[in-house]
């Protein structure tokens, strides 16, 4: 049985790729202005979900942890505070949104399904950091709108993720 | 002398991991430097670094891509109101954001491309993993144009087709061909003259971070 080192070095280069991906989506997220400075759109979260079913569960670990040194390198928040919400975020919604899709099978649960399920688990992970490292008990006035707009950007992005695994000639390459 | 006799030159002076090192203890110093001129002296920096290793740099799709991220920002007031423009309020807060952040990815990106060289070897697994996702990146930002927004996913499909297994690192050590010399003797001839180069432009950097903090100071003090 192979070693799970050799397993990720198989898949080595559908990680990298996915991973560098991810860079590329995160560039573009930063772009984009921001009420609050840990607020993010998920994009970077595409290739995390793409992973779900192309990759073992060690080579998904080590796409989530390309996900989330590469955004923080891209966004130039590796050394502050916002890197241990991205930790957060981005750990609760990989693992919620595997557990998800391999728990129902991906026959019942769609990437709209995990797409929603992650957005709100990485935003409720970024609530509770935020209540306890800056704002205190004034984020419970951040959570509604917070969690509001994590379910509009999760069901886009799941949407998103099921138009490109139908549409993707790569995706589909990789899937057999 | 041509930009791939340039890029060859440059291949024969650094080393790969040599070369990534330089761009990590960069990165700080220009992601920090508070004062957006001296970050813009930085960006220069990277850009004249960039041209001399043979790296091309668009500035037409450049200068779009840093106007688009600055009027995205405009949209978004915030600070003192320069104008009023058919009732559109101008501000110099989201203004300053906004070439910050055109700066910043523009720098990132320069910066990325001029220090990741195809034969960057970073040790441990998850070295070399990161090594190959910095050279995918820097394939797939090359080809950024081909999404275009009547058709995203069949850009992004495109062009994770054409980038795929066109990034040779192994994965594995014992994936050297036979007859290649180990990385530690193609270090050791490489020149001194590479080292003391990377070495002022590091130095280059973080004075110019220095100065940025000092009259980040000075200019908040007043």
């Amino acid at each position: 049985m192979p070693q799970p080192s050799e397993r990720v070095k198989n898949y080595g280069d559908i990680v990298a790729q996915l991973g560098a991906l991810c860079l590329f989506l995160s560039t573009i997220e930063y772009l984009i202005p921001k009420p609050l400075p840990f607020m993010r759109l998920g994009l970077a979260n595409l290739p995390i979900m793409l992973g779900i079913d192309l990759l073992p569960f060690p080579a998904y670990c080590a796409l989530v942890a390309l996900k989330i040194v590469g955004q923080n390198l891209i966004s130039g928040s590796l050394f502050s505070y916002i890197f241990l919400f991205s930790v957060a975020g981005t750990l609760t919604s990989a693992f919620a949104m595997l557990v998800l899709r391999r728990g129902l099978g991906s026959e019942r649960v769609s990437f709209v399904g995990i797409g929603t399920v992650g957005a709100l688990v990485s935003n409720a992970a970024q609530v509770a950091m935020a209540r306890v490292f800056i704002f205190g008990s004034a984020a419970d006035l951040i959570a509604p709108p917070f969690l509001a707009a994590g379910t509009i950007t999760g069901i886009a992005l799941g949407w998103f993720c099921a138009a490109f695994t139908a549409k993707s000639v790569w995706y589909k390459e990789r899937l057999r | 002398m041509t930009a791939a006799e340039r890029k060859s030159s440059a291949l024969k002076l650094f080393g790969g991991v040599e070369l990534f090192l330089t761009g990590l203890l960069m990165l700080p110093a220009f992601l920090f430097n508070p004062s957006l001129p001296f970050r813009l002296a930085q960006l220069s920096l990277f850009i004249i670094f960039s041209v001399t290793t043979g790296r091309k740099i668009r500035f037409l799709p450049s200068l779009s891509i840093g106007a688009s991220i600055v009027f995205f920002n405009l949209l978004v007031p915030y600070g003192r109101v320069l104008f009023i423009i058919v009732g559109w309020r101008l501000t110099e807060g989201a203004l300053l954001t906004g070439i910050e952040k055109a700066v910043t990815i523009q720098g990132l990106i320069i910066l990325s491309r001029a220090t990741v060289q195809s034969d960057l070897r970073l040790p441990f697994a998850f070295g070399r993993l990161l090594g190959k996702t910095f050279l995918y990146f820097e394939k797939i930002t090359e080809r950024r144009s081909q999404i275009r927004r009547d058709d995203i996913i069949g850009g992004i499909d495109r062009i994770l087709l054409e980038t795929a297994a066109s990034v040779d690192i192994p994965m594995g050590t014992n994936d050297r061909k036979a007859g290649q010399p180990a990385e530690s003797t193609i270090t050791r001839q490489r020149s001194v003259v590479g080292w003391i180069i990377l070495f002022v432009l590091v130095v280059a950097c973080w004075v110019l971070f220095g100065f940025g903090t000092l009259y980040d100071m000075l200019t908040h003090s007043v």
